[in-house]
């Protein structure tokens, strides 16, 4: 029997249920059982032990424990936050790939704000009518008249 | 009422060990849960009548004090769980040769695997005890923890199996079975204390008795 510590002590109160199961090895159980004697505590420790079993197996017979569908499982908890985080970034990353930057320019012209104009009946425009069937121009302008005043020369970046 | 505490019995032994009288009924009282719980729960407790051989087992103890050969009160431990254990050998010993089974080792094998449970509740004493365990099963803080009770004590599910399964350390499977029983234990002395109370009360009770027959056997009065 090893020195009479608290240490020592619980490590014999975890042998409790193995030494009621009857799994203690000769010598483990010579040492228990001389650690019984000496603690009272212990000693009380197997006679719960003996009801824990005895009253598992009895409210078991009496239908009481509800056995169906166990919960989920430390290991069923972690699969599904690691399926359901995966989803989430499946998710996140799409909607980041399909949808457009804002300086992408379909999306400037897209965020314009459009201005609807009044509805009108359609008519129908005669060109020739409008614009005459000659082929002469209705207005000349030479090529400095097209620049405007503030830029001087052509090449430059206006 | 709590039980004295290991260095606390441990002083009682020494002091009965020097011949103090009012020691050593101390220390029957203190040894004889002890000295019950081995033959209750021990391996060959089927055969034996625990509370005759409990008292019979006291008394070679108190034998062996009184003569003075044993100086360390953890040999007194020892010797007192041997002394109980090979009573309830022999006793077993005894009730397996009626039935023709004489070879030793074979009397310990059949000992050892015989079922454990012995029917010393009423019905309704079972049925509180159920109920106290259900209940205990219906407080625990997660759902692990119940089918790590239910699984290890219904099924016998291995305990390394059930700490791989539910992602436990042994230290902590530990911790849940020692809970377990504390909180049963709590629940027994608030639903049925009679099944938590009756075997101090009676242990109290006996050793104060061996101790009054030891005490007129030796001084021939009381």
């Amino acid at each position: 029997m090893k020195s009479l510590d608290r240490q020592s002590l619980e490590e014999q109160t975890r042998l409790v249920s193995r030494y009621v199961a009857g799994d203690l090895s000769r010598s483990e159980r010579a040492e228990f059982e001389a650690w019984l004697i000496a603690s009272p505590a212990l000693a009380s420790e197997v006679e719960m032990e003996r009801r824990l079993r005895r009253g598992i197996a009895s409210a078991a017979r009496r239908g009481w424990l509800n056995r169906t569908a166990p919960r989920s499982t430390m290991h069923d908890h972690r699969w599904r936050i690691a399926i359901a985080a995966s989803v989430i970034a499946a998710v996140t990353a799409g909607w980041m790939m399909m949808t457009p930057r804002a300086d992408q320019p379909s999306v400037a012209e897209a965020r314009v704000p459009t201005r609807h104009s009044p509805r009108v009946a359609s008519r129908v425009v005669q060109l020739a009518s409008v614009r005459g069937t000659s082929g002469a121009p209705d207005v000349e302008l030479t090529r400095a008249d097209a620049l405007p005043s503030w830029c001087s020369s052509p090449r430059s970046w206006c | 009422m709590s039980a004295p505490p290991v260095d606390e019995i441990e002083r009682i032994v020494i002091a009965a060990l020097t011949g103090d009288r009012q020691a050593e009924s101390r220390m029957l009282v203190a040894l004889r849960p002890g000295v019950l719980a081995v033959l209750r729960f021990g391996a060959f407790h089927r055969w034996v009548d625990a509370e005759d051989l409990t008292q019979e087992a006291l008394h070679i103890v108190v034998e062996r004090v009184r003569a003075r050969t044993i100086d360390d009160p953890r040999k007194v431990f020892a010797f007192a769980a041997a002394t109980a254990r090979n009573l309830a050998l022999n006793a077993a010993r005894k009730v397996l040769r009626q039935q023709t089974v004489v070879d030793s080792q074979l009397v310990d094998e059949l000992a050892q695997n015989m079922e454990m449970e012995q029917s010393d509740l009423s019905e309704q004493d079972d049925r509180q005890l159920a109920e106290a365990v259900a209940a205990l099963l219906e407080e625990l803080p997660t759902e692990r923890d119940r089918q790590l009770l239910m699984r290890f004590y219904l099924d016998g599910t291995d305990k390394q199996q059930l700490c791989q399964e539910l992602g436990l350390s042994p230290k902590h499977f530990d911790r849940v079975l020692m809970r377990a029983r504390s909180r049963l234990r709590t629940i027994i002395e608030r639903r049925a204390p009679h099944l938590a109370l009756l075997p101090r009360a009676l242990s109290i009770f006996l050793a104060l008795s061996t101790t009054f027959t030891l005490w007129v056997r030796h001084f021939g009065h009381w």
